[in-house]
């Protein structure tokens, strides 16, 4: 067994908002091996790397590089120290060229000029060493997603990366691009390259790393060599949890459908086909519930049915109606609410007052005052009423929003979305980066609205909350649909993680039945 | 009219006035250039070249040294783009208002100066201030027409052209010019390798000071040869407008400054038509806006052009 | 943290701005004055050492109250506009080619022309407003473009359709008595407007923070993203806003004109626009308070003319100290380091409370 070749030791993070993002964390990597990061969302992966690379500093631990004791303050020291890191957004200047962003601040020069004919070539040898089909003279905002990362990779290697950190590197490629990176990283490790790979995707996992470690909330749940292990003890390691709490429910008594969805599609801001025709259909009464790892397409769903993008292919019905024409505004009359998975850029205005947030998209309704006036009396009533159902800590309606802790912050949204008693509640990681307490009073809240006869759909990246709250369940993979489970109560923990990192998919006849026809 | 148009438009002083008119736009418009790759809408061009178009005339009427004058125009150009730098880089503080607040000050801080000096609020006629020499150039002078328009200029004019060009070489061949734009670009990417974008900023502005303070001491030094208050009237502004029509780059920036820079002259020779002056001073401001729309409506329709094509591809 | 606090530290992050200002200018009057204190005591105490000076305040009050109303309901929604400027020019214009062709009675014609002045105020803004709100045209330079536009009409209306040639400078005719606003105090200007000022103030500080529309530019001003998820319509709060800021600062060149002059003859903007900015920021975009920064602007505004008449210290010294206030009240981050540990103290303490309750 070769020495390790780098070390963190008890490395905890703390994040200004007093989130504990790394506790205590031991990592070590050795010299020439493939080596994964696994771990769900918010495990703290990308946290530790950010460490390794400089970006952040621990509060405690210490970092060896061959046994030498380290201090990496900057991005700038740890590429001196050999450590380079391929980010999951692409830091690449999209107007120069290929050459130039790998070259980026390290032009080769002649006459005190940019010596791009040198540049170029240098760019060239560098990739036909590691073996990268690239023209390094084509401007990165023309060239496709899995070239960009190739750069990312070059730009790395150009500054002699010996230990290469790759942040979910396949999240934005597709299955072909993904084999030949492989091969890529397999070429590497063969000269001599250490490489860390964080995924969520177990099959990729297997394929290409020699070791794993698993991180779970923030912990490293131990490091194992890739032959002792098979795929369903690293997905119990992972997913697998310590309090799982029932959440209590009636059996859901589906009406008619509400909500449907047909043949969706649309392109994300990165020119990524981020969702591929999605078709389905939620019941009055019932939960259907969406579990996936992020970055699946999610996100852009939402977008797209909530009517924050227009830009998509497709149609959305809201009982009957067709939605694609409507504004957020009429689409939220129509009594569509929608709990968004960004609280500060969408769910509230942080400086605003509580009272401004929680009256953002009633100004249409005489609750909060008559024609065009906003009545102060009406206003204070409502928001006291608000608070006080769903427990807001706070001084008054009045306090900023921006003084609130996260639980608080999201009842906030929570408290202006319900407050309508929607049709349609479509609420995305209604829970995240809230307390237990908070967590268990959203939960009631939409089991609540379901017995009232709303059409609930559920985003969630947190195994616990989409299996406990949903009547019916499916997985978005690759901006597909991969499963639907009629009866969420059926499905083990464990097969839904084989969907939800790709390695089981359900065939078309199955996944049809979510439109109920 | 048509006509007469054509006899106005078409003699070789329209074209001489095209250049000389166009030179403190095409200068000021170099400083929106580079501070504009930087990622920093500099508006206090305007008030720089208000202060250095002081700073010349006072220093050369001491010195008694035209060169004098213009270092010392530019130095100040170049001091003030410090203090902006520092107010908006280290202080966090809002672009567009600190480079208000600078205007502000420009404006009302040379009156000040120059009544304090001259105890005129008006004009510099009380000091002897030189010029920036005017240049024949041997060959060109003897070609018919062409001699005509191009020899004879300002000294500055012809370093206004000799500086697009170089702006170019730097901005897309050197080190520093690439960082630059880097940093307008994608500020993260530029840290990532470890650059420092805080002090490329201050580089860009520090260039944009220096052509602020070019294009200030023509006003006083050249196009016209004294100081009164409040000579630029809003050519920092056009500049902006002329650096945002040409996309960013010295020669596209230096096309516009000419396109307003003829609008001007025309609305200058065209006075003698019987459409009211008054419309025809709007021209070169009316071009301005009209340039922003095309651009922005352009770029807004870019952005959608693109995602509707990738959708439609499958 | 609460309210109070980031009041407090707003007040403070002002106050100090003020003070440098004052600190720079007491520099300045030292190192160019023979008789510094002699000018000192000119700019401080000048403004109230007579009556009529005391009116010259109030009088020079009036313009900044409206043009700063102005900017604070452009500045709220974060649109940076200097339509302020061209508007308070060309509603002067609406108002005296009103009341110069039409032989109103007395109330009808100041009160009609107010109304027209505004509307022309708001119809200058149309243009930056949609390009800025439908295409994201910079709002700030095509503002400044077309209040270029604007002063060369004014100019053409001025010249060629109210021109009077027997004055012996360029302006119109005299402007009707019946429409002029009256004088309130004897031996000083200060007329009528001072009311409508103070009415726009009190509607202004109603429509910011008790009308769906004003809550909307807030909201707007605050999280654009958050205001277009809630439903609300960004475009037409960033296109109403800034018609709302040029109808302001159209009332204001309107009552500007009609009590303050006997003839129309501006040639350039006044700049009151661009001073309302000022303003607002010293009023940190709350309406309310809008007449207080508009009276201390005014003030050393009068202060200067006084010392400037005085000693030999030209009256510009108002533009240096009113761009020290702004760059500074602006570049807050003095004050930021102070404010970041009581953030950071509050929200441990708070922490501290939610642990003791559960």
């Amino acid at each position: 067994m070769s020495e390790d070749l780098l070390v963190m030791s008890g490395i905890t993070k703390i994040y200004p908002n007093g989130v504990m993002a790394n506790d205590k964390v031991d990592f070590s990597i050795k010299a020439g091996e493939i080596h994964a990061l696994m771990g769900e969302n918010g495990a703290g992966k990308s946290t530790l790397m950010n460490i390794l690379f400089g970006e952040h500093q621990p509060e405690e631990g210490e970092i060896f590089l061959e046994g030498n004791k380290v201090k990496i303050g900057s991005p700038n020291e740890a590429i001196a120290l050999g450590i380079g890191m391929v980010h999951q957004h692409f830091m690449l200047v999209p107007s120069l060229s290929i050459a130039h962003n790998i070259y980026l601040g390290m032009e080769p020069r002649k006459h005190g000029l940019i010596d791009i004919r040198s540049m170029v070539k240098q760019a060239e040898e560098l990739a036909e060493k590691y073996n990268f089909k690239i023209k390094s003279t084509a401007r990165v905002a023309d060239i496709p997603v899995g070239m960009k990362q190739k750069v990312e990779i070059l730009k790395a290697l150009a500054r002699g990366a010996k230990i290469l950190i790759l942040d979910e590197p396949t999240a934005v490629l597709t299955p072909q691009e993904t084999q030949e990176l492989f091969h890529e990283l397999i070429e590497f490790k063969k000269k001599g390259h250490t490489i860390v790979f964080i995924s969520h995707k177990l099959k990729e996992i297997k394929q290409i790393c020699d070791r794993i470690t698993i991180m779970k909330n923030g912990r490293s749940m131990g490091t194992y060599d890739m032959e002792d292990m098979d795929e369903k003890s690293i997905s119990r390691l992972m997913v697998g949890r310590d309090v799982i709490k029932t959440i209590e429910k009636a059996k859901a008594k589906p009406g008619e459908e509400i909500f449907r969805v047909e043949h969706l599609s649309c392109i994300n801001e990165d020119g990524k086909h981020a969702v591929n025709d999605i078709s389905l259909s939620v019941r009055s009464g019932e939960i259907l519930g969406i579990a996936g790892v992020e970055g699946n397409g999610q996100t852009e769903f939402i977008e797209s049915v909530t009517g924050m993008r227009k830009d998509y292919k497709g149609n959305v019905y809201m009982k009957g109606r067709c939605m694609d024409k409507l504004s957020i505004k009429q689409t939220r009359r129509a009594g569509l609410s929608h709990i968004s998975e960004d609280r500060m850029t969408l769910g509230v205005a942080a400086e605003a007052t509580i009272s401004d947030n929680l009256i953002a998209d009633k100004l249409g309704e005489e609750i909060i005052g008559y024609g065009p006036f906003l009545s102060g009396k009406k206003i204070t009533r409502l928001s006291g009423e608000l608070i006080e159902t769903f427990l807001i800590k706070c001084s008054s309606e009045k306090q900023p929003v921006s003084m609130l802790s996260g639980g608080n912050m999201q009842k906030v949204v929570v408290a202006r979305e319900f407050a309508r008693e929607p049709v349609v509640m479509i609420a995305n990681q209604p829970s995240r980066g809230v307390d237990v307490g908070a967590t268990e009073f959203i939960h009631k809240k939409l089991v609540q609205i379901r017995d009232k006869g709303a059409a609930v759909l559920l985003v969630s990246a947190d195994l616990n909350e989409v299996m406990g709250l949903s009547d019916s369940l499916m997985v978005f993979y690759g901006g597909e649909i991969v499963a639907y489970f009629e009866d969420s109560s059926k499905v083990t923990e464990e097969e839904l993680g084989y969907y939800m990192l790709g390695i089981k998919k359900q065939s078309e006849e199955e996944i049809r039945r979510v439109l109920h026809e | 009219m048509i006509q007469q148009l054509f006899t106005i438009v078409f003699t070789t002083s329209f074209a001489y006035s095209i250049l000389r008119v166009s030179t403190p736009i095409i200068l000021a418009g170099m400083a929106a250039v580079v501070s504009e790759r930087a990622g920093v809408v500099n508006i206090a061009i305007e008030g720089m070249m208000l202060t250095s178009a002081l700073t010349g005339v006072v220093v050369s009427a001491g010195t008694r040294s035209w060169f004098t004058g213009l270092l010392a125009s530019l130095l100040i150009s170049i001091f003030m783009s410090l203090i902006l730098a520092y107010f908006i880089l280290n202080l966090k503080a809002n672009t567009i208002m600190c480079g208000l607040a600078i205007n502000t000050i420009a404006k009302g801080g040379t009156v000040f100066a120059l009544y304090l000096l001259t105890g005129n609020k008006g004009a510099s006629t009380a000091l002897k201030s030189l010029t920036v020499p005017q240049l024949d150039i041997p060959l060109i002078k003897n070609i018919p027409v062409i001699g005509e328009i191009l020899s004879g200029q300002n000294l500055l004019t012809y370093l206004a052209v000799i500086l697009v060009a170089l702006l170019h070489v730097f901005i897309f061949h050197t080190r520093m010019g690439i960082r630059i734009s880097a940093v307008g670009e994608n500020a993260r990417a530029v840290e990532s390798v470890g650059i420092s974008v805080k002090k490329t900023r201050y580089m860009a502005l520090l260039i944009s000071g220096l052509f602020s303070g070019l294009a200030g001491t023509f006003m006083s030094m050249g196009y016209m040869s004294g100081f009164t208050a409040n000579m630029t009237s809003g050519r920092g502004f056009i500049a902006l407008a002329a650096n945002s029509m040409g996309q960013n780059t010295p020669w596209g920036t230096l096309l516009a400054a000419l396109i307003f820079g003829a609008a001007d002259s025309a609305s200058n020779s065209l006075q003698v038509l019987k459409i009211p002056t008054q419309f025809i001073q709007m021209i070169p401001y009316a071009t301005t806006i009209l340039g922003i729309t095309l651009y922005s409506i352009q770029r807004s329709n870019k952005e959608k052009k693109t995602k509707t094509k990738l959708l439609n591809q499958e | 943290m609460n309210r109070k606090r980031e009041a407090f530290f707003n007040a403070m992050s002002v106050f100090i701005a003020v003070l440098a200002a004052l600190l720079v200018t007491l520099i300045i009057i030292f190192c160019v004055s023979d008789e510094p204190v002699e000018a000192l005591k000119a700019f401080i105490t000048g403004p109230v050492s007579t009556r009529r000076r005391m009116g010259n305040v109030v009088e020079a009050m009036i313009p900044l109250v409206f043009t700063g109303l102005a900017a604070c309901v452009m500045f709220q929604a974060k649109q940076f506009s200097l339509i302020g400027d061209g508007s308070f020019l060309v509603g002067a214009l609406g108002t005296a080619v009103l009341v110069l062709h039409f032989d109103l009675p007395p109330v009808v014609a100041p009160l009609l022309g107010i109304i027209l002045g505004g509307m022309v105020g708001g119809i200058c803004a149309v243009i930056p407003g949609y390009l800025k709100a439908k295409w994201n045209a910079n709002e700030f330079v095509v503002s400044m473009m077309f209040n270029s536009i604007l002063v060369y009409f004014t100019v053409y209306v001025l010249l060629n359709d109210i021109r009077d040639p027997d004055s012996g400078f360029l302006a119109s005719f005299t402007l009707p008595e019946n429409a002029k606003l009256a004088v309130l105090v004897s031996k000083t200007n200060v007329h009528a407007g001072i009311f409508a000022a103070l009415f726009m103030v009190v509607v202004t500080t109603i429509f910011m923070y008790k009308t769906k529309w004003g809550y909307s530019i807030r909201m707007v001003g605050i999280n654009p993203k958050f205001a277009k998820y809630s439903g609300i319509n960004t475009f037409m709060v960033m296109f109403s806003c800034q018609i709302i800021g040029g109808f302001i600062a159209g009332i204001g060149g309107s009552v500007e004109l009609l009590g303050m002059y006997d003839r129309f003859q501006w040639q350039d903007t006044p700049g009151y626009g661009f001073d309302g900015m000022t303003v607002a920021i010293l009023a940190a975009n709350n309406p309310a308070l809008v007449p207080i920064g508009a009276l201390f602007l005014a003030y050393i505004r009068v202060g200067t003319d006084v010392m400037a008449r005085t000693s030999n210290i030209p009256n510009e010294a108002v533009n240096i100290i009113q761009g020290i206030i702004m760059i500074l009240i602006t570049a807050s981050a003095f004050l930021s380091g102070i404010k970041h540990r009581m953030v950071i103290h509050s929200a441990k303490e708070e922490k501290k409370q939610v642990k003791e309750a559960t």
